[in-house]
């Protein structure tokens, strides 16, 4: 008598078993896309940002080049020429490291640190699940079909946070990529004045450079448009040391404070749903 | 016949429930009861009127019986003078543990008075055969939350005094494996308990030595065995007890019970109350409801099953199907509310969580992309201010070339530096032209 009514309750229990299954898979399925949804969404703008940083640093690669060039060829022969004229006090001061983490480290390293938040998610579900399901028992109760459909859910759940965490983590990355966009349109914008300027400057260390040999330091033997070519030549010169030493954003600049600010918030943020979800 | 002397031992050992009880602290309980309130309900759901008198004139002498105020003890006095007794206690430490706040409840003096010395259990019993099943359940969920909560006073106490005492009380070979046991438990309150639950199965090896009644056995065992699986944390400690207790119990039958997989058969009720377990994380159901399911389907599975797989070999089955079915039950009601708890938890955690993240998300989308904006904003000007500095530089860099005017070209100069806050030193020629002719005079790049 017993064995046909525990058949029947397992055949009872089997309906139930069938359901929570098929529920659990659907939960399953559904937290698969949304994993891959976002991972998808948070990789494509992780991809940008590289993309757009490897472009920056060619640009403030060639800069350097440039600025390197001008201060060792157009600045040099310009104070050769000036000091057979008069005395000058030529100080060369550090041109700074021109890469994107020099200019903005902490915002490049968020830039690992958000890929790596987005990636935790996925370990905070694991470990969640663990600890909900595996306390005790395992593999006994863990079995239980209605459990394994309630796991199913809390892991929908935790798919849906890494969404939305996955969301912010683009967000920021936006972010990131319009800072470091900025900073290689920058770059590409003080190598062209560079160049314009720097071709004036050799046109006039070579004029000047024509009389200068010729007469000396006898200032007297120089006549006024003489003069006036030097002045033209050290304005050029003083001008485009100015901007050799410039950096492309002044540290305590609004856009670098605000930069600065952008990214800090997106950090800020991020750190916090982290917190939340351990 | 016994002498003098032995007459006093023997009435001093005697149950005297006027010796026990203790009337002002009954009567301080009621007060604090009540405190300001004329009425208050029981756990019967009958309204109390703190005064008889008032109980009187509303509902006339005869009904008032239920809605007058009775202090209860929980566990009756005589349960607990019978247990600590056995435990080696004095009546004074009896007396103060049976008169403890939380063995005292406020109720009609009509079920108090009907329950005369029965426990909670007893009670619940009563009820749910009446189809009181509300009743019957708070009075079952009352009767194993306080009988755990005695018996664990009771051998805290005598723990206290002394561990190995309570070890003795569990003949022959159970005293030897209570301590082996006990390794398990690292403190006082875990040992305490330990040897409930190792009693409890030793009811089920009296049974099958003929020692004890079948009736008692089940009641014992439901009872000693539901106080120690409430506490969750001996409840894998519970399972491997019970099934080395069957083990070495000498018995063929409870061996081959043993042999059965005890913990196979909580899977199989585990299952079979599932669908409870659903409803009551879904909240369909409350957490009575779902005791008085798992208790009814569990219980009815346990013995089923044990009995179909025990009946293979011997005859008494149903009967030692029953009690181990009843342990069964008590175990998985332990584990599956255990188990309910914390993923009830969980996910109301999850939840909870998951509506933080969105709102913090929300939150931070919205603040980061205003961030964005103002930083593209600034940018965007930052640029248009370059350009026209620039712009305005060579414009007049170009005229000054033309007009062959190094003036022009200077300012041309100082309105590309001027966007970084900086000028060029010579504006003017005669600047110029008077540092220039000063043979003393050095320059500074």
């Amino acid at each position: 008598m017993a064995l046909p009514l525990l058949g029947i309750a397992l055949g009872i229990s089997f309906g139930g078993v069938i359901r929570d299954m098929l529920a659990a898979d659907a939960n399953d399925a559904k937290s698969r896309q949304i994993y891959y949804d976002a991972f998808k969404d948070v990789e494509e703008a992780a991809r940008e940002v590289r993309t757009e940083s490897d472009k920056t640093a060619q640009k403030l690669l060639k800069l350097s080049k440039r600025k390197n060039g001008i201060m060792n060829s157009s600045l040099t022969k310009f104070v050769v020429t000036f000091r057979k004229v008069a005395k000058i006090n030529f100080t060369q001061n550090d041109l700074g490291d021109f890469n994107p983490q020099a200019i903005i480290p902490a915002e490049i390293n968020d830039l690992q640190k958000m890929v790596n938040i987005s990636g935790m998610g996925l370990n905070d579900k694991q470990l969640l699940s663990t600890f909900v399901f595996h306390g005790f028992l395992k593999g006994a109760l863990g079995g239980i079909s209605g459990i394994i459909r309630k796991e199913s859910e809390i892991n929908l759940h935790v798919a849906y946070m890494n969404s939305d965490m996955a969301d912010v983590a683009t967000s920021n990355n936006k972010t990131a990529k319009v800072a470091i966009a900025a900073i290689g349109d920058s770059a590409d914008r003080f190598s062209k004045l560079l160049a314009n300027l720097n071709a004036l400057f050799v046109r006039s260390i070579s004029h000047i450079d024509e009389f200068v040999d010729q007469k000396g330091m006898d200032r007297n033997k120089y006549s006024d448009e003489n003069k006036k070519d030097i002045m033209n030549c050290f304005n050029f010169a003083e001008t485009i040391k100015k901007l050799l030493e410039q950096p492309l954003f002044e540290t305590n600049g609004v856009v670098s404070q605000q930069a600065v600010k952008a990214m800090e918030t997106g950090e800020t943020y991020l750190l916090e749903l982290q917190r939340a979800v351990c | 016949m016994m002498n003098f002397s032995e007459l006093n031992e023997d009435r001093k050992k005697r149950y005297d429930r006027n010796k026990l009880d203790d009337i002002i602290a009954r009567k301080h309980f009621k007060e604090d009861a009540f405190g300001k309130n004329k009425t208050q309900r029981d756990v019967s759901g009958n309204l109390l009127h703190k005064d008889d008198q008032a109980a009187i004139n509303k509902y006339g002498a005869a009904k008032a019986w239920g809605h007058r105020v009775d202090v209860d003890h929980k566990v009756p006095l005589k349960k607990v003078y019978e247990r600590g007794r056995k435990l080696g206690l004095s009546d004074e430490e009896i007396k103060k543990i049976a008169n403890d706040r939380s063995n005292f409840r406020i109720l009609n003096a009509k079920d108090n008075r009907s329950k005369g010395g029965n426990s909670d259990l007893d009670m619940a019993g009563r009820f749910l055969k009446d189809g009181e099943l509300k009743k019957g359940t708070k009075f079952a969920i009352d009767g194993i939350k306080s009988e755990a909560n005695m018996s664990g006073r009771l051998i805290g106490f005598a723990v206290e005094k002394k561990v190995e005492g309570v070890a003795g009380q569990i003949p022959g070979k159970m005293s030897t494996f209570s301590q082996d046991v006990k390794g398990y438990a690292s403190d006082t309150a875990k040992a305490a308990t330990i040897p409930i639950l190792v009693a409890g199965v030793h009811n089920i090896v009296s049974v099958a030595h003929g020692d004890k009644s079948i009736k008692e056995a089940v009641k014992d065992s439901v009872v000693e065995t539901g106080a120690v699986v409430l506490d969750s944390k001996l409840q894998q400690i519970g399972v491997d007890a019970t099934n080395q207790v069957l083990q070495k119990s000498g018995v063929k039958l409870l061996q081959q019970a043993a042999s059965a997989n005890v913990i196979g058969n909580v899977v199989i009720i585990g299952m079979r109350v599932n669908d409870s377990f659903v409803r009551f994380l879904d909240g369909k159901i409350d957490a009575e409801k779902f005791m008085f399911e798992v208790t009814a389907q569990g219980g009815t599975l346990a013995a089923e099953t044990m009995g179909a797989m025990l009946g293979q070999a011997l005859i008494p089955v149903p009967i030692a199907g029953a009690i181990i079915g009843s342990m069964v039950t008590s175990v998985v009601c332990g584990l599956v509310v255990d188990l309910m708890r914390t993923a009830r938890d969980s996910m109301e955690f999850v939840k909870e969580r998951r509506q933080f993240i969105e709102d913090i998300s929300a939150k931070a989308k919205a603040e980061i992309d205003k961030q964005r904006s103002e930083l593209e904003r600034l940018i965007k000007e930052n640029q248009e201010k370059w350009n026209q500095c620039v712009d305005a530089g060579y414009e007049l860099i170009f005229s000054g070339i033309q007009k062959n005017d190094v003036e022009i070209i200077a300012k041309g100069l100082d309105t590309i530096l001027s966007q970084f806050g900086k000028n060029v030193r010579y504006a003017k020629y005669e600047d110029f032209n008077r540092d220039f002719m000063d043979e003393d005079f050095v320059f500074t790049l």
